[in-house]
């Protein structure tokens, strides 16, 4: 048997000075890991003049952290050392990264070796919806708006993938614990995973090429008439109806598709200003959108949100949105024009989960005596219909459907997802494979589906 | 013969349904495809949770009867298997006494009403 000790090894360029909190563990002393498995992660800090504390970076310094994977198989033995407990293992600033520093040692698995450095990093930065949405209670926690994740390896430029969806697509990108790491367990190389949540606003295509093209003078124009408009009528918002509010306004006036995000790595920092990929849901393609009556801008909230909150937002809604409804057609084309839009600015690829038609406890017999269209009213022909104008989509604009449809079917919907949303772990992973195997061979960087 | 119109088990781990819409009435004779309820299942309704995984469904009748009761107004929760209502197999038979079975029902998955405002 061979040990080895568990450096924290390189993450930036030798010239920054980088903080840390004490290490938070993962796995038991004494636990057997597999190569690739993140075993303890740390919160990371730069100072406020390291010039890579720049771009994207600058607003996400408060969420940094960073995860260990161990390059080799075996059986981490945790030092004493490396965790203190308290705030001195959440808050940046009672350490010092050094390259050098041993936090445990591994025992190697008879034939295993770990050639290089013990550690990949697996770097996150979040974005908080909300600067006093403070949780640093896990890896990865919290209330963000932007969710990112990147191998800090430096052998090669990263390639980005941009995920906006609802919470089907969540689930798949973000893993179990909502920290990417079933998905990056799952590639090797240099990639990079951006999750932009559907908590206020859901990413209707009309509403993404909105904001693509929004100027900083049609953001103020927004941000203007909803501060004139709201909490004017007869009932006083309350508090939380203020606070969804803003999360929207927040949504509104960002772009997820155009916004230059900061990556680093050994080699520096790089900024991305295009994703490679795009992967969307065809179930954020809702029937029914709102519109401002006076300034013309899509806007979509999930009806359990919006149930949620109080008559003055209510009224207020009614008072300046209209509700427009889509057909099937009205939605190709707006993804249509979504992925010329994205195509316009570089983006090579989009990959769209399409739905999920089957329902466990259905039993339809003689579709007769149903009024027609039956998709209006059959939830199940409405996904096959959704579906086919996937297909039509992929042939006249080159999009690649992640066929969640296909998956679900071959588990089984009842008990793999019982309301044709909410999956269960095994077919997350299945689809999540799927994307990684859609991504690496349509030669977007960074995808390379590791064995397992 | 007298059968029983029960209320399906939608989901394996749903307690209740909502009935969301009552299509037929009492005295309407059923074929198969004939539309009885709609019912709306909340598996978060003993716990609230983002994105609550609501379904909606139709009950289809599944064989020739007529509808000579029906419990289900719009709004009323029922358990699985809870008596929504009575058929025969024929129209002048008596409606008393226990039923000989339950009713042949079809279920399907509809798409839910949109919240407007």
């Amino acid at each position: 048997m061979k040990r080895i000790a568990l450096t924290l090894g390189r993450l930036l360029p030798a010239a920054s000075v980088l903080q840390r909190s004490g290490m938070r563990w993962l796995v038991a002393d004494g636990a057997h890991c597999r190569a690739g498995e993140v075993i303890a992660y740390c919160n990371i800090g730069m100072r406020g003049s390291d010039p890579l504390l720049k771009g994207s970076l600058a607003g996400e310094q408060r969420d940094l952290q960073v995860a260990l994977a161990v390059t080799a198989p075996g059986i981490v033995r945790r030092a004493a050392s490396a965790s203190r407990g308290g705030f001195l293992d959440q808050m940046q600033y009672y350490d010092s990264w050094r390259d050098d520093d041993a936090i445990g040692t591994l025992d190697l698995d008879d034939g295993a070796s770990a050639p290089g450095a013990s550690f990949e990093h697996l770097v996150f930065a979040g974005h908080r919806a909300l600067d006093i949405a403070e949780v640093r209670t896990g890896l990865f926690a919290g209330w963000h708006d932007r969710a990112r994740v990147w191998w800090g390896a430096a052998d090669a430029p990263h390639g980005t993938l941009a995920c906006l969806g609802i919470c089907e697509q969540r689930s798949i990108v973000r893993g179990e614990a909502g920290a990417f790491l079933e998905l990056f367990a799952a590639v090797r190389g240099p990639a990079h995973v951006v999750h932009h949540p559907d908590d206020a606003l859901v990413p209707a295509a009309p509403f993404l090429v909105q904001q693509m093209t929004r100027t900083p003078a049609e953001c103020r124009a927004i941000e203007e008439d909803i501060a004139r408009t709201f909490g004017s009528g007869p009932v006083a918002p309350g508090g939380r109806d203020f606070m969804m509010l803003g999360a929207i306004v927040n949504a509104l006036v960002r772009s997820p598709l155009t916004e230059a995000l900061t990556v680093t790595s050994q080699a520096g920092a790089a900024t991305v200003s295009r994703p490679d990929a795009v992967l969307l849901s065809v179930l954020s393609e809702s029937s029914l959108l709102l519109r401002h009556k006076r300034l013309g801008y899509w806007m979509q909230v999930h009806g359990y949100r919006l149930s949620e909150t109080g008559p003055a937002f209510h009224a207020w809604l009614r008072a300046n949105f209209e509700q427009v409804r889509r057909s099937l057609a009205d939605i190709a084309r707006d993804l249509g024009l979504l992925a010329d839009a994205v195509r316009a600015r570089g983006t090579t690829e989009i990959l769209v989960l399409n739905a999920v038609s089957t329902l466990g406890t259905e039993q339809v017999q003689c579709y007769a005596p149903f009024t027609r269209p039956l998709g209006k009213t059959l939830g199940t022909v409405r996904a096959r219909e959704t579906n086919a104008m996937l297909h039509d989509l992929a042939r006249s604009h080159g999009i690649r459907i992640v066929d969640n449809d296909a998956l679900a079917a071959e588990f089984g919907g009842r008990q793999h997802i019982p309301d044709r949303v909410h999956s269960s772990g095994a077919l997350q992973q299945a689809t999540r494979d799927e994307i990684v195997r859609i991504l690496h061979e349509a030669g977007v960087p960074g995808f390379v589906p590791r064995s397992r | 013969m007298l059968l029983a119109i029960e209320l399906p088990r939608l989901h394996e781990l749903m307690t209740t349904g909502v009935v969301t819409a009552v299509h037929a009435a009492p005295g309407t004779m059923l074929a198969p495809g004939t539309p009885l309820v709609d019912v709306r299942v909340d598996l978060s309704d003993a716990a609230a949770q983002d994105c609550p995984p609501v379904s909606w469904f139709r009950v289809v009748c599944g064989e020739r009867c007529v509808l000579r009761a029906l419990n289900a107004a719009e709004g009323s929760e029922f358990a699985p298997g809870a008596r929504l209502g009575l058929a025969s197999t024929a129209a002048d038979e008596a409606a008393t006494g226990d039923p000989a079975r339950p009713a042949r029902l079809t279920i399907v998955g509809i798409v839910g009403p949109e919240i407007e405002w």
